[in-house]
């Protein structure tokens, strides 16, 4: 098994290209085989299947899908990818929605996992480290969290897993520059 | 001596701090010169790449910048980071040499000094390996060859006297990333794997990456208690290393029964 075939040719229909950059990622040589929906571990959970999804944006219309909850529930595992027989970067494919979704300002069809990428941004972009209980403060406080999430927090606490004092700021005034020059990205 | 640059992302300084002493204890005992990247900055696993292109690669890309500089090749412990550090690599045409920590001591050499350091064979203790996702995956990102069935970790723990169990459920995914927006779903993926871990033969998981160890350790159905080790733990506790009680004690599901019962008894 290849598993890995040649991605440096363009793919030959650039149907997906209203995406910037997306029709690179090969969505319209999808030919509907299933395997990534196949080895997707969270595709129960999702409103979209990664192959339904695949062809949705060969065909341009990924418009369609960029409120589904499905691209927030992917893990970003890469099965889909690595399995892929004619070289869609499946998980990519997805990111890039993601990302298209959040610069377009739409709503996410998961709100939890959009606010907890934006809280952990707002983490970074503070002190240039992650300060995990600060982020979950920060996650809690966006979502409104279920409590089963804050028990594991206060666990997580108990054990001294999550530090109280904050990792030094570091490099802050670069990283701001770094999210200026992303700006009207990942809003 | 051999010098490295270490990146240890906000995990090793955080929640998984274990996993960040565990490495510098045995890099220590086995001559590595671990050189901490200094003004490191978070490589933005896995946010950053999900809302932004341009920050995701930017905020990888810093570290790769600052690595350049040191001459060094660069060694991340934590999967997610060496993942996002690995993306940039390729994105960017930096000269830096991304390893992940297993890549550098499961080399023959380093495996032999290894088995020369023990103090304490675990014999007995039986053990799967779990590898995860972004360790292996996709394969022209981290190079790995044998990305179905990797033995990276594999050769490391046979190294010091353990019993590798086969297993099927190497790469598959845990859920970790969605983890603390939607851990029923987490908990699902979580749960089946340490009941496959089970299943097997196994007495615990050893792992190499922060977001997996957090995720099987708390994420197991009530009444399992199967210890979630880093490969770095086992390690330093065989070469017989101080340390290891204080890491113990951070875990949800506490090793210290399976490893009291293994080797010395």
């Amino acid at each position: 098994m290849t598993g890995n075939p040649d991605r440096s040719q363009p793919p030959l229909s650039s149907a997906a290209d209203s995406v910037p950059g997306i029709g690179a990622l090969g969505a319209s040589l999808c030919f509907s085989c299933h395997k990534c929906s196949s080895g997707c571990p969270v595709v129960e959970d999702m409103d979209i299947a990664p192959h339904q999804i695949m062809a949705m944006v060969g065909a341009g219309l990924e418009g369609e899908v960029l409120g589904s909850s499905a691209i927030w529930l992917c893990t970003g595992c890469q099965t889909c990818t690595t399995r892929c027989p004619n070289g869609v970067d499946v998980a990519s494919v997805i990111e890039a929605l993601k990302q298209q979704a959040a610069a377009a300002g739409i709503r996410a069809g998961d709100r939890r996992v959009a606010a907890f990428h934006r809280a952990f941004l707002a983490s970074v972009r503070a002190r240039g480290r992650v300060h995990e209980l600060a982020l979950m403060a920060r996650y809690a406080a966006k979502a409104r969290r279920p409590p089963e999430g804050l028990r594991l927090g206060v666990k997580m606490l108990r054990k001294g897993k999550l530090s109280l004092l904050p990792p030094r700021k570091t490099a802050t005034q670069e990283i701001r520059q770094l999210f200026e020059e992303a700006k009207g990205e990942g809003r | 001596m051999r010098a490295v640059s270490y990146y240890p992302g906000c995990s090793l300084h955080g929640a998984a701090r274990e996993y960040g002493d565990s490495t510098t204890a045995v890099c220590q005992a086995l001559d590595v010169d671990l050189q901490e990247l200094a003004d490191w900055t978070c490589c933005g696993a896995s946010s950053g790449h999900s809302l932004s292109r341009t920050l995701g690669l930017a905020l990888a890309a810093r570290n790769l910048a600052l690595a350049e500089g040191t001459g060094h090749e660069l060694v991340a412990p934590c999967a997610a980071c060496y993942h996002r550090l690995k993306v940039a690599k390729k994105e960017s045409a930096s000269s830096v040499t991304v390893l992940h920590l297993l890549d550098l001591l499961a080399d023959d050499e380093t495996l032999a000094q290894i088995r020369e350091s023990i103090q304490r064979p675990l014999e007995g203790l039986k053990a799967v390996c779990y590898y995860g996702c972004l360790l292996v995956r996709p394969p022209d990102v981290t190079g790995v060859a044998d990305y179905e069935d990797p033995q990276s970790m594999d050769r490391v723990i046979a190294a010091i006297g353990a019993e590798v169990r086969p297993w099927s459920f190497k790469t598959d995914c845990c859920g970790g990333g969605i983890a603390p927006a939607r851990p029923a779903v987490a908990r699902r993926l979580s749960s089946r794997l340490a009941a496959m871990a089970q299943e097997a033969g196994a007495d615990c998981i050893v792992t190499a990456c922060p977001m997996c160890q957090t995720n099987l350790d708390t994420g197991q159905q009530e009444g399992r208690d199967l210890p979630v080790l880093y490969f770095t733990e086992l390690l330093a506790y065989a070469m017989g290393l101080e340390g290891t009680e204080a890491w113990w004690s951070r875990h949800m599901v506490d090793p210290a029964p399976i490893l009291d019962r293994a080797g010395i008894s």
